[in-house]
């Protein structure tokens, strides 16, 4: 009975953190929506909104080398670009990678994606998303660097920034 | 070092932020004209006229169409 009445207030507090948690990346979601709105809305340009794409910290990664050599910007990115990035390594220097679970809107899409198939595929037991076993994921992590380097060396050597859709659809 | 649970987002919340508002502060916080200027700028959701121009759905103004079209005209 002790451990029954020492546990709900502890598992409550848990459950309370992880609803924070929802609450802020719901926030950031929202205002990743808002913005996308108000820039296909009002339009670019001085009378209009920017995109999404001037809040991305990703964007201040392409755009450093030409900021630092030539103390220009690859296109459609811009100093809030920096900004963001400097106050992401902030939070990645003092709290890991709480950034990608608490703030990114793609970590938070892709976060109720595979919540989704969970659930369309049987909850506890459901066979999405998969999980690798240990010994094919520890190489696969490895992937990720590797896709850093390939941005990096792309904003190195291209003018224009390599994750930029419109321009890759063209 | 372990920190209360509801400390945790108040502090990445309070350094995020905050290192955005000094940035504000600073003058840095430029989310236009930094790739390329302003004043050519067309990536709106848009129409090509006729005469080359691109009529903007938001708004009433068509300028002289000079970039590369937008998502959505493809």
């Amino acid at each position: 009975m002790a451990t029954i009445t020492k546990t709900r207030p502890k598992k409550r507090k848990a459950l309370q953190a992880v609803a924070l948690r929802r609450i802020i990346q719901a926030a950031f979601v929202a205002f990743a929506l808002f913005a996308g709105a108000r820039h296909l809305w009002l339009g670019s340009g001085p009378a209009g909104a920017p995109s999404f794409d001037a809040y991305c910290p990703f964007g201040g990664v392409e755009t450093l080398f030409q900021f630092i050599t030539a103390g220009a910007f690859v296109r459609k990115l811009h100093p809030s670009n920096l900004v963001v990035l400097a106050a992401t390594l902030a939070t990645a220097l003092l709290m890991g990678r709480a950034f990608c679970g608490w703030i990114c809107p793609l970590g938070t899409v892709q976060e109720w994606l595979a919540q989704l198939a969970q659930k369309l595929t049987g909850g506890r037991k459901a066979w999405l998303p998969i999980q690798p076993p240990p010994a094919v994921d520890r190489p696969l992590r490895v992937l990720k660097y590797a896709v850093l380097g390939w941005v990096l060396w792309s904003s190195i050597s291209a003018v224009v920034p390599p994750l930029e859709p419109s321009f890759t659809l063209n | 070092m372990r920190i209360n649970k509801f400390l945790f987002p108040l502090i990445l919340l309070v350094i995020f932020l905050g290192v955005i508002a000094l940035g504000m502060a600073a003058g840095y916080w430029q989310t236009k004209g930094g790739g390329y200027g302003q004043e050519h700028e067309s990536l709106t959701p848009a129409a090509i006229l006729t005469d080359g121009r691109a009529q903007r759905w938001a708004g009433t103004e068509a300028r002289p169409y000079q970039r590369e079209p937008s998502l959505w005209q493809l």
